[in-house]
């Protein structure tokens, strides 16, 4: 059989690029500023979206995307329990949300009615950062039980990120956690990243965080 | 996990491209893998053969080429090399650093059957 070689040069993410694109667009004529959260299992992202809620709400409509490996809705469950328009995204066992998921996601949601759009990621430090979804900014949760090595042994989910919570600050003086060891790895990765040390549970340090979520949503506006 | 996706994505871009020349049958795909992704060879291989059963692609071969990364020191403005995508910055060990190349993976090219192609331009002739 004869063969032919066809040049192609075409990157692989690029269509997830471009649906990257159309989503932030989509936003940006709604007026929504979204965000996309990234952690670990278990530090504490739905509590962060239900504790944001319950603080924003209802001086702003707030809508939220979860994904989660298996069809079950639990968080997104909690995300409308809280108040929000909760979504919730099956990605049949793929490790991170993309771009077109969100896409799907978002001919849901009521976004003329929204001012927050809070995507709530799957559980996992390595990939969803290599998936751009059309987010305005990423925000790693970290928690203090996991240790304060993390942004060492995670660099990509630190570097470029547009803010970091510390989340679980009220467990503190029960765990070794070296703070000082901790911001050293943020500030080298990411220097001059927004970073939130906050406990959902107590309400410690939260407010500071609400104040930059609503400087989000006030440069969105503008 | 995240190379199912990236074979799903290799696999949309060479079919489309086949099918834009007009062959339905894909025999082997080339495609180059910067350092600084992290995407593994024997997990991409392992998803493409189960992925492009029943596809133009079917039993095909995917060939990968490995290129170096290019880092920018934030810190020192050093640049340099690396094979590894959390290095350090040689000079002043900073890991502050911007990727300038081997962040990215690409479908270099792919070999695809003449057969129909030669019989449609037999038709135009």
């Amino acid at each position: 059989m004869p063969v032919k070689t066809v040049q192609v040069t075409e990157k692989i993410l690029a269509s997830n690029a471009s649906v990257a694109e159309a989503n932030r667009a989509k936003l940006d004529a709604a007026g929504v500023f979204a965000i996309n959260l990234i952690s670990s299992p278990g530090s504490g992202k739905t509590s962060l979206v239900e504790a944001t809620v319950r603080a924003l709400m209802p001086a702003f409509r707030i809508g939220m995307i979860n994904g989660d490996t298996s069809p079950a809705a639990l968080d997104a469950e909690r995300g409308a329990r809280a108040g929000a328009s909760a979504i919730h995204v099956n990605t049949a066992g793929k490790c991170h949300l993309e771009a077109n998921m969100i896409g799907m996601a978002l001919e849901s949601l009521p976004l003329d009615g929204l001012d927050l759009l809070i995507v709530e990621n799957v559980g996992n430090l390595v990939c969803p950062s290599h998936w751009a979804l059309g987010t305005h900014a990423t925000v790693v949760v970290a928690s203090t039980p996991e240790g304060s090595d993390k942004p060492f042994k995670y660099p990509a989910s630190y570097r470029g990120v547009d803010a970091l919570v510390l989340n679980k600050v009220d467990l503190l003086p029960y765990l070794d956690f070296d703070m000082e060891l901790f911001m050293r790895g943020v500030r080298e990765l990411n220097p001059g990243v927004s970073a939130f040390p906050l406990s959902c549970r107590s309400g410690e340090g939260f407010e500071r965080w609400t104040d930059w979520i609503i400087s989000g949503i006030a440069g969105q506006r503008s | 996990m995240h190379e199912l996706s990236v074979a799903q994505s290799i696999l949309d871009i060479t079919v489309a491209k086949a099918r834009a020349e007009g062959a339905t049958r894909i025999q082997s795909i080339r495609v180059t893998i910067g350092a600084l992704t992290t995407y593994m060879d024997e997990s991409l291989r392992f998803y493409w053969d189960s992925i492009t059963e029943g596809t133009p692609a079917e039993g095909s071969t995917i060939e990968f080429t490995r290129v170096e990364g290019r880092l920018l020191c934030l810190c020192c403005s050093t640049e340099f090399a690396t094979n590894d995508p959390e290095f350090q910055c040689p000079k002043c060990g900073s890991m502050w650093t911007r990727p300038l190349a081997g962040d990215e993976c690409f479908v270099d090219s792919i070999d695809i059957d003449r057969a129909e192609i030669e019989q449609e331009e037999a038709v135009c002739r």
